[in-house]
Order: C-alpha cells, then structure tokens, then sequence
C-alpha cells in the first residue's frame, strides 16, 4: 500500500512538472502579460521596455521557468500581476465559493441521480421512468449556459423568486467565507447549483440505471430473493451498491473536474470562484495566477482520484492496490 | 415496500419545504444603490487598473487632484486653485480642511507623494506620468511646485484621473493591504470588497463638499451581458452600464426600466502601413478604402442608431478637446464605385490582399463591426481577410508596430487633441515616447511641426488653433480612418434614481440621488 501511494505521488508530481513548463510554453504565444502590469493608456515603449526588464520578462522562457521553479520550492508562488497580491492568496480567497458550489452541486446530483437511476431501472415500463430518462437527455444535450440562462429567465427575471447573480450575502468564519449560513447565501447557492448539476445528474440517472439492470440481472440477486430477502433490501444492499461504483467514480471525477473548470456556469452566474478566476486572468494574461492554478487543479485532480481509487477498493473488497 | 414509500414522499416533501424557505422574497429597499457594472475591478489600488470602471467606482473612495463637470471641463478638486509659473513649472494648492477617512488630514505632502508613486511604484498603471516629473518642491503645508522634464501645458488635464492616497497609511501597510482596501478622502468609504462579487461603500457624512444622500453602495461587476440584464430586469440591481443594443427595442417597451443614452468619448478607428511598398501608402488607396466604408449603415445595423459618425481620433464636446473642430466633416460619404476608380488609379484595378487585424473582447460590437469593414473592404474588390484575437495579444502587436491594418479604439483621458495625436499620429520614435500607438509609421512633418509648436504656445487659444490646423492635414492626408463614436447606454429602475451620465463614464454616486 504504501509503494502504491508513493507510486502515485510521483506521477503526481510529474504531471506537475510538465504541465507547469507546458504553461511557460505556452505563455510565449499568448498576450503581453506587461500590458496587465502597467496598462495601455499612461505607457510608452520605454516604459514598457523597462517594466519587460523589471519582471523578467525578456528572459527566454526556460530561464523563466527555471526561476519559478526555484521560487516555487521557497515557497514563494508569485504575485499576481492584476491583483498586486501573492497568488496563492488570490486562489485561496476563491476556493470557498466554487467548493460549496460545486459541493451542493454533487450533493443534489448524488442524491436525484442515484435515486430516480435506480428507480427507473426497477420500474423501467413507467411512465414516470420514461419523462425521467427523456429530461435527461435534454440535460446531457443541452448547453450550460443555456440552461443557466433559462433558469436565470424563469426564476430570476419572471417569477423574481430568486436573485440572478452573485453569491448574495456570506459570513466569513475565519478564513472561510460562506454562503451556507445566511437565508441570502443560501437562495444565491439555488440557481447555480443546479445550472452545474443539469448535466451530471443526466449522466448519473443514464450511468446508474444501466448499471442497475446489469447488475439486476445477475445470479446473486435471484440468489438473494430466492432466500426470502425483502425487495426493496435486494435492490438497496446488493443491487445499488455493485452499481453505485461506476457512478461515483465519475462523480468524483467530475468534482475535479468541476472545481477547477466550472468556468461557464461561474461566468453566466457572476460567481466569484475558482473558474470566473482562471478565465479572467487568461483574458488579462495574468500568468503567475494561471500556471499556479493548473498546478494547483492538477493536485486537486490527483488526490480526488486517489481518494475514488482508495473508496473504490473500499467498496470492493476484491480490489487490492500494491 | 411501505417503508420506501413513506421514505420517498417523505424527502419529497422536505426537499419542496427547503425550496419554498429558500425562495421566500427577502425585502429590499433600505437606501443601498446597486450598480450592475461590466467589469471587476482587478485591485482597489487607485494606481493599479487605469481601466474606466475601476477609476470610476474608485473616484467614489478617492478624490483627484483635479475634477471635470459633466461636459469636460477642468474644475478644483483636492488641488482648489493652480498656476503656471513657467514652461516647466506648475504651482498647486491644497485645498485646506481636508481629511482621509481615517481622520488624516490632507496636506500637500499626500500630493506629492501621489505624484512620485506613479513612478516609484511598479504596478503603477500612470508610469508616465511620474515620469514626466524631474521633481516635486513642497513649498509649505498647502502648497507644492511641479517640475516637469519637457512643457506640459496641460498637465492639470493629463492627470485627473489620479486619485490622491494617504502617504501615511500607503506607506505604512504592505501591498497587498493597499490592493485591497481604500483609504481616501472621497463621499464614500470603503466598507467591504469581494472580488468579483461586490464592492460596499458608505456614505462619509465629513465629506468636503457635503454628505451625499444615498448612504450606501454597492457595486456589483456582472460580466455576462445578459444576466446583467437579467440583474436590472429582476430588480437585483438598480443601475446597470453597458446595455446590450440587442435589447434596447425590448427595454424602451418595459416601463419598469429607464434607458438612460449618451454620446461616449471613445473613438473607434482603423490604422494602417504608411512605410513604402505597402499599397496603403498610397494616398489613393487610403481615400478609397475610407470610401469604401459605408459608417451610417455600420450605425444603423450593428449600433441601431446609437452612434455617431466620427471625423477625427478623439471625440467629445468641442469646449472639452482643444484642438477639436466640430465643424470639420467626415473626408468622404459612402461611394464605393469612385473607390474602385481610385484603387484603379493607384495601379490595384483588381484590388490586393490585406488583413485586418482587430480585437472581440475589448470593445462593444466590436467584432461585428471588423466584420462589416472587411465585408465594405472586399465589396470594392480589396482581399480583405479578418484576424480577430484577444485584447492581451493585440494592443500588444499594435506598440511593437507588428500590424499593417488594425481597428483600435481610443478615449484621450486628458481630453487634449495632442495627446491622442502624440501617441497615434506623430512621427514613431522607437525609443521615446512618441507615436506609441503608431503602428504605420504614419510620419507627416508639417503635422509634426504644428503638434510642436502647439505644445510650446502659452496662450490656450493659440494652442487649439495649431491643433486644428494639424488635424485637418492630418485627417485629409487619411492618417487613420475614424469610424464612430459609440454611445454609452445605461439602464436604470424606472423612476428611482436622479441619474445624468458622464462624458468620462464614471459613476460619481454623490451626483446621484434616489426619487
């Protein structure tokens, strides 16, 4: 077990190493991050000359890189050239919006799609079954920020039950800014959420019940109604637990996924997260931020698969990793 | 079986009960103007983002050394009188009784220190601005002198953006303290900033020019035009910037919301490659692409009316912009069959490549509108091929002259014709500070010449009138083509606000009352 960790803390730091240098690569092409320093209106050339000079921008990009390398194991992650802070305050400040976003979106998701994927699977033939698995495919096609937009128009513009922007208003327990523990907070965390959640809760529904029929299938859940266990037991305790595996492998896949890059939905919802941060400072080529912050996803990436991996051999006792 | 059924309808109806809570209206109404704006403001360094949003929703924190009424002109500020003592030399006064919100009073030392961290300061977004300083005297308490490096004389215009800060409380607290918060002496004081959520200012009843009347503000960047909308539409904003063209037809028939236009100062125009062997360096060509152009059908289609044609780089009241003829006319009206008698003329009968390059994320319509120009280009026989990109990569391209046809906009902060000139018309000098802008290495000596002479003349009107004459040459040389000036449209709850926009586009809350 513990080669198997060390195993997979190598190839993270792996992927750290080459996604970092690819964003150094990369930086060469896209827009002048001096122009994000020191703006278009009050500079000349010589000005922007000596700010190029100032930041160690004229270095090729490998002497760069190597620099932040250096930096970067001191603990100094750079400073953001549009905020004016250290980066990683500027990324942490971010992460409690788009966690319990993304939190209370896989809550719900988890939550529906287990549910109705293992009702419709029992009850295939039902009419109910059958508007269910048709939502779903509209959920699976349909654009997030269409959705996000058309929740906006509905609930926000025509019914004015709930606001249409932002995260309303949020206490902050130490560093923790929360959204959770006001009524405002709260109303603000709906629209979002579910905007986010449409698609995975399509995939769910579709992944659980087709597990569920295979699974229903199988000999040992004959075996196990054949020895008297009640139904709804056979479908819980053996059924959705064999078929439950596949699904939460997604899901916690796509929370990864999700923390880092839930960019359509923050934006159409002036969310202030994670995803609203990586887009904006691409756009104002604020590259400090951006490298960081892919490092920084590729970690949450990595551990959030280690940690299914790790609940997978939980869950199935057969899986071993060595 | 029954178990199920309870537990189902159960969480059903838990679940139906958290949503109806949630969704109980929260009552609004307690004096707090919410502003919808378009951007978020990157940091609350006044010096940090010379962008207009931020430098308007901060000039509510900070006052300037120099106001501008409604229609441009330069009025006292925090500076309440000045003089020019020489070519070189600006005296000003410190307005006296003046105090940060922190309670630090305002002294001229607060000035210069503003002044020299331009300079000092390397995420200072006016570098040339301290630039242009050789030094500051402070004569006493009240009053200092500023010594330019070359004439300025229009330097109380050329800085009013700035924002004056406390040297005490800059100084005393480390960057990323003064990136965050504000301290100034304006109406409002900072009371909480989220990023990319909301900026929360009070009212600061110990203003100087008196306690403004709504006591609080928010400001609220919503990026996404349309939930923007959706915000003024759903009441969760009472003010938004920037209302997308599309929905104005929607909006004047929704007597809930106000549409509140007004001609902006920004100007968009199209540069190109003047240096020899380029076919625009022939006049002929210029004349014919400019005709080629048809700007009223550009207005009525993309702008539905809400722009007006544009003669020259700058654009604005003709009191604000010395040098600025509101009399000249646009060069040429839409003919595209002379455009091919002059493309023919100058040796291009069947036209000749050229692409243009231009921007989608900086300006409004602003790809629309590279879309019509290359449409208008290719119409007359031109191969026009469209280049859009980002603005981090463009405005890039644009100061390292890496582009020989580029649609660029411009809003001259200091409302002075011989700025905008020095910077996109003047003769390039690649190692100074002249013709930063200038792509196409445009160079004209008689324009040059009369730019010159206007920056050394003493009286204003001398000034203006030299400006004039060199934008005339300049404009009928087709130095540029200058499409049009935008409006800027705003969109207001019915009836609730006191609201008359700006020429410079700021939101100055103390000017704004509720009904």
């Amino acid at each position: 077990m513990l080669a198997y960790m060390l195993r997979r803390l190598g190839e993270t730091i792996l992927v750290l190493v080459a996604v970092s240098f690819i964003c150094f690569m990369i930086f060469q092409y896209l827009g002048d991050p001096v122009m994000a320093v020191i703006g278009y209106e009050h500079s000349t050339p010589e000005i922007v000359a000596r700010a190029r000079e100032q930041l160690g921008l004229d270095r090729p990009f490998y002497v760069q890189y190597a620099s932040f390398i250096g930096r970067a194991l001191r603990g100094d992650l750079g400073r953001s050239y549009v905020h004016i802070r250290p980066v990683g305050d500027v990324i942490i400040e971010r992460i409690p919006a788009t966690l319990e976003l993304v939190t209370v979106s896989i809550v719900i998701t988890a939550a529906l799609g287990l549910l109705l994927g293992m009702y419709t699977a029992v009850r295939p033939r039902n009419f109910l079954s059958k508007s269910i698995l048709t939502t779903s495919i509209l959920g699976i096609s349909t654009p997030t920020f269409l959705i996000g937009l058309l929740l906006i128009l509905v609930f926000a513009v025509e019914l004015n039950w709930l606001p249409s922007s932002g995260r309303g208003t949020t206490k902050t327990l130490g560093m923790w800014r929360t959204g959770l523990l006001t009524i405002d907070g709260l109303r603000h965390l709906v629209l979002p959420a579910l905007a986010l959640s449409f698609y995975q809760f399509a995939l769910t529904v579709r992944l659980v019940r087709a597990e569920m029929l295979e699974v229903l299938s199988k000999d040992y859940i004959r075996t196990a109604q054949s020895k008297g266990l009640a139904r709804h037991k056979v479908v819980i305790k053996h059924g959705l637990r064999n078929a439950a595996l596949p699904a939460i492998t997604i899901l916690g896949l796509q929370f990864g996924e999700m923390l880092g890059f839930s960019i359509v939905t923050e934006t159409v919802f002036q969310w202030p997260g994670l995803g609203r941060l990586l887009i904006s400072s691409i756009y104002s080529s604020d590259n400090p931020v951006i490298v960081v912050y892919i490092m920084f996803i590729a970690v949450v990436i990595a551990v959030v698969n280690l940690v299914v991996d790790l609940a997978y051999s939980l869950l199935d006792p057969r899986i071993v990793y060595s | 079986m029954q178990n199920w059924r309870t537990f189902t309808s159960g969480t059903l109806v838990f679940l139906i009960a958290v949503v109806a809570l949630t969704c109980a209206v929260v009552a609004q109404g307690d004096g707090t103007l919410r502003i919808g704006i378009e951007t978020s403001l990157g940091s609350m360094d006044p010096m940090g983002n010379a962008v207009t949003t931020s430098l308007s929703a901060m000039r509510n924190i900070y006052d300037g050394f120099f106001e501008r009424s409604a229609d441009g002109t330069i009025m006292p500020g925090l500076v309440d009188s000045w003089e020019r003592i020489d070519q070189l030399t600006w005296r000003l006064h410190a307005r006296e009784g003046v105090s940060f919100h922190n309670g630090n009073p305002l002294t001229a030392a607060d000035l210069k220190f503003t002044l020299e961290r331009t300079a000092t300061y390397q995420q200072s977004e006016y570098q040339e601005v301290g630039g242009a300083i050789d030094r500051i005297d402070l004569v006493d308490d009240f009053t200092l002198d500023v010594f330019t490096k070359n004439p300025n004389p229009i330097f109380p215009s050329s800085i009013y953006s700035l924002a004056v800060m406390d040297q005490e409380w800059t100084t005393s607290n480390d960057d990323a303290y003064v990136s965050t918060h504000a301290m100034g002496t304006g109406a409002y004081k900072f009371a909480e900033w989220v990023p990319e959520d909301h900026l929360t200012l009070e009212a600061n009843p110990g203003y100087w020019r008196g306690a403004p009347s709504i006591q609080r503000v928010e400001f609220r960047p919503i990026s996404d035009e349309a939930t923007r909308l959706a915000a003024l539409e759903s009441g969760d904003v009472d003010l938004i910037t920037f209302v997308p063209i599309e929905s104005i037809e929607r909006l004047e028939e929704n007597s809930d919301i106000d549409i509140i236009a007004q001609p902006a100062d920004r100007m968009i125009f199209l540069g190109f490659e003047h240096s020899e062997g380029y076919p625009t360096a022939d006049l002929r060509v210029r004349q014919a692409m400019y005709m080629a152009i048809n700007i009223d059908e550009i207005i009525e289609v993309i702008w539905d009316g809400y722009a007006t044609p544009a003669t020259t780089i700058v654009a604005g009241p003709e009191s604000a912009y010395p040098g600025f003829d509101g009399t000249m006319d646009r060069q040429f009206a839409y003919s595209p069959e002379r455009a091919r008698e002059l493309l023919a003329e100058a040796g291009y009968p069947n036209g000749f490549e050229i692409t243009l390059d231009s921007v989608f994320d900086r300006y409004p319509k602003d790809e629309q509108v590279s879309l019509a120009v290359t449409t208008y280009l290719r119409q007359v026989g031109i191969e026009c091929l469209l280049n859009v990109r980002s603005r981090s990569v463009h405005f890039g391209e644009i100061m390292n002259a890496e582009t020989d046809f580029w649609l660029t906009g411009w809003r001259e902060g200091s409302y002075d014709l011989y700025e905008a000139f020095a910077q996109h018309i003047m003769t390039r000098d690649p190692n100074g500070s002249q013709g930063g802008w200038n792509a196409g290495w445009y160079s004209n000596a008689d324009v040059d010449r009369l730019c010159v002479e206007a920056n050394q003349a003493l009286s204003a009107d001398e000034r203006a009138d030299l400006l004039k004459q060199a934008n005339r040459i300049a404009m009928e040389d087709i130095a540029v083509i200058p499409l049009y000036a935008q409006y800027d449209i705003y969109g207001a709850r019915a009836g609730l606000i006191n609201f008359t926009p700006r020429s410079d586009m700021y939101i100055i809350v103390r000017d704004i009352s509720f009904k």
